[in-house]
């Protein structure tokens, strides 16, 4: 039985990284800074204060706060780090009343919907309360976190009982109408096996504070993390198994590779045990063991993928030899 | 200003001497009646989660850590004046635990002025407009009512102060009444933070200070560094209602979760390292809390640090 339980993960992941395939991902090169952001604070303003008179029982409590580069450390202060690590641009915050309670509407501007999506991917999780808002919304208790197009955005209400869920939603729903453009989520997820990938728990990252905040790798950039990187960080079942994969696209096969020794060494720094195991090529494909689970890493040109925190040394082992 | 001088550094001597270093006196699951033993670095009072965040069990708790302790007048002296420091940061209601926790705010202001303080000032130098997150935390409520002093920062009282062996920072603009004041206490609330994994007692400081976003980059030994010289009398940390993920302010519900706990103690090092373990992690996972360490601020080895637990 158990043989069998291993050769059927294997044909599950013939299949699926066979459909994956070998895509060449063009590295974006990010927006640079110096750009005149007045029409994008303006238009995150706009946009979160289209609720204005449109909500019934909802007033604008005043014009909305307006933040940029600089200034939005006033708001947010080191929260703050990590909207730049997802190409942060300017916010609006504006503030409805009732006369009971206050629901805040906060726009921000990532710059391109890769931003968008990346900042709010790190909301996901398998058992969140997904909502038909935006391009896909996480509702959780009187808190609403979307996206769409370049723009992450937050309506939250102060009093948290359930009453106020329908004024969030609208207000939710005004605000996506608003946005036109719909955007798409960043592409190095479609490098993502689809076989076992469980719904909606991809998440994206670029930098290292992306990926500290997905899973806490280590102090130290292990992975050369920078704005020219492009990753995604997704959990799998497979059987009885459930691990997270990752997979990271570098600009080049060099940087790729430079990785893929630094995190080697890493884990070997870290008393994890290197396994000897029968792969096409040892130099680019290791398996390791740490703290009781296995974690695999695969080079192939400027792509690094691998998994965390496999349980069974037998499935590892078969994910190992099919690379 | 000698006779306050001296009444500060007396203060400190006292909470030093009785404060030794002994073996683990970890109790286990047996919790012991709050009684004031000596030489109890570190107070951990753990109330009954399933009663919800009750707000007389919250004040209770927070009495029970600084009774374990040796009771608040170890501290305060007749005629002190204190300045409290909590997190008040952000415009948040106390349900979505980006702020201290108000009842813990308002139980050591009781507490103080029980102790005889001439004036408790409750003070931070808040992320969101001051004026709005005094009122939307609870706090400026609670200080009224324990008749504590609710005060905004006062820019003037910020100068530039030099930090002798700092790593990082040689010199930085901090509040300058948190180094002359007679008892400072620091009472963050513990949550995680997408910069640093966790801010406690230690990146809480960061409210005394100005020009925080130039601390951001390598934030770990820089906080270790405010930490040589924005030294506590004592730190009392509300792990009540603690923000798990999302920090420091973004946490939804279910980021939420109850520990029932405040942890109190004076070493800045051992609280935020007890009050890691709450995350998951140890004091050597978090950046700021070695870094602190490592200069000699305080023990990040629990083993090495006397604990008392409170159940309440």
């Amino acid at each position: 039985m158990r043989i069998l339980s291993v050769a059927l993960v294997s044909l599950i992941l013939v299949i699926s990284f066979g459909c994956a395939g070998k895509q060449t991902l063009e590295i974006a090169t990010p927006v640079k800074s110096g750009v005149d952001i007045k029409p994008f604070i303006d238009e995150c303003a706009q946009l979160a204060t289209a609720g204005k008179g449109k909500i019934p029982g909802w007033k604008l409590a005043a014009p909305a706060d307006t933040y940029d580069e600089e200034s939005i450390f006033d708001y947010i202060d080191g929260a703050a780090e990590l909207y730049f690590a997802y190409n942060f641009r300017a916010v609006a915050a504006a503030e409805y009343q009732n006369g009971e309670t206050s629901i805040i509407v906060d726009v921000y501007d990532m710059t391109n919907p890769e931003g968008a999506f990346g900042i709010y991917s790190l909301n996901r999780y398998s058992a969140a309360n997904y909502v038909d808002i935006g391009n896909e919304g996480i509702m959780s208790g009187t808190n609403l976190d979307f996206w769409k197009g370049r723009y992450f955005c937050k309506v939250y209400s102060f009093d948290m009982s359930e009453k106020y869920q329908g004024d969030v939603v609208n207000f939710g729903d005004r605000l996506a109408s608003e946005i036109l453009e719909a955007g798409e989520e960043p592409a190095v997820l479609g490098l993502l096996p689809q076989n076992g990938l469980i719904p909606k728990s991809a998440r994206f990252f670029g930098r290292k504070l992306g990926l500290d905040n997905i899973r806490y790798v280590s102090e130290e950039n292990v992975f050369n993390l920078s704005e020219e990187t492009k990753g995604v960080v997704a959990e799998y079942q497979i059987g009885d198994s459930r691990f997270d994969t990752f997979v990271i696209v570098y600009p080049s096969p060099d940087k790729a590779f430079a990785a893929f020794e630094k995190y080697s060494n890493h884990l070997v720094g870290k008393n994890a045990q290197l396994l000897s195991a029968e792969t096409a090529n040892p130099e680019t494909q290791k398996i390791f063991e740490v703290d009781g689970k296995f974690t695999f890493i695969n080079l192939e040109e400027q792509r690094l993928t691998g998994f965390w925190d496999v349980e069974s040394q037998d499935i590892a082992e078969t994910f190992f030899k099919l690379f | 200003m000698k006779d306050k001088i001296t009444r500060r550094n007396f203060i400190k001597g006292v909470a030093a001497t009785g404060a030794g270093i002994y073996g683990l006196q970890l109790v286990g699951s047996d919790f012991a009646i709050a009684q004031a033993e000596p030489n109890v670095q570190l107070a951990v009072a753990q109330g009954d989660v399933t009663k919800g965040p009750d707000p007389e069990l919250i004040k209770r708790v927070t009495r029970e850590a600084v009774a374990a302790l040796g009771g608040m007048s170890k501290f305060v002296s007749k005629r002190s004046v204190v300045m409290v420091k909590p997190n008040i940061g952000w415009n948040r209601t106390p349900e979505q635990a980006a702020n201290t926790n108000p009842y813990v705010v308002e139980a050591v202001v009781e507490m103080c002025k029980e102790a005889g303080a001439k004036k408790v000032k409750v003070v931070d130098h808040t992320i969101n407009p001051a004026r709005i997150t005094y009122s939307r935390s609870g706090i400026k409520d609670a200080v009224k009512r324990a008749k504590g002093s609710m005060e905004f920062v006062d820019e003037r009282k910020f100068k530039e102060k030099a930090i002798s062996g700092g790593v990082e920072l040689k010199s930085w603009p901090v509040y300058e009444e948190a180094l002359d004041v007679d008892v400072f206490i620091n009472l963050p609330i513990a949550k995680h933070h997408s910069l640093t994994q966790l801010t406690l007692g230690i990146k809480n400081l960061m409210g005394l200070i100005l020009r925080r976003e130039e601390v951001h980059t390598r934030i770990d030994q820089k906080l270790a560094d405010l930490s040589t010289i924005l030294k506590p009398h004592l730190v009392i940390m509300d792990a009540y209602r603690i923000l798990t993920a999302h920090g420091p302010n973004g946490g939804t519900p279910e980021d939420i979760k109850l520990a029932g706990q405040v942890i109190a103690g004076t070493d800045s090092v051992a609280v935020d390292s007890y009050a890691a373990t709450l995350f998951g992690l140890s004091g050597e996972d978090v950046g700021f809390i070695k870094a602190a360490h490592d200069m000699g601020v305080g023990e990040i080895d629990l083993e090495k640090v006397s604990i008392k637990k409170v159940p309440v």
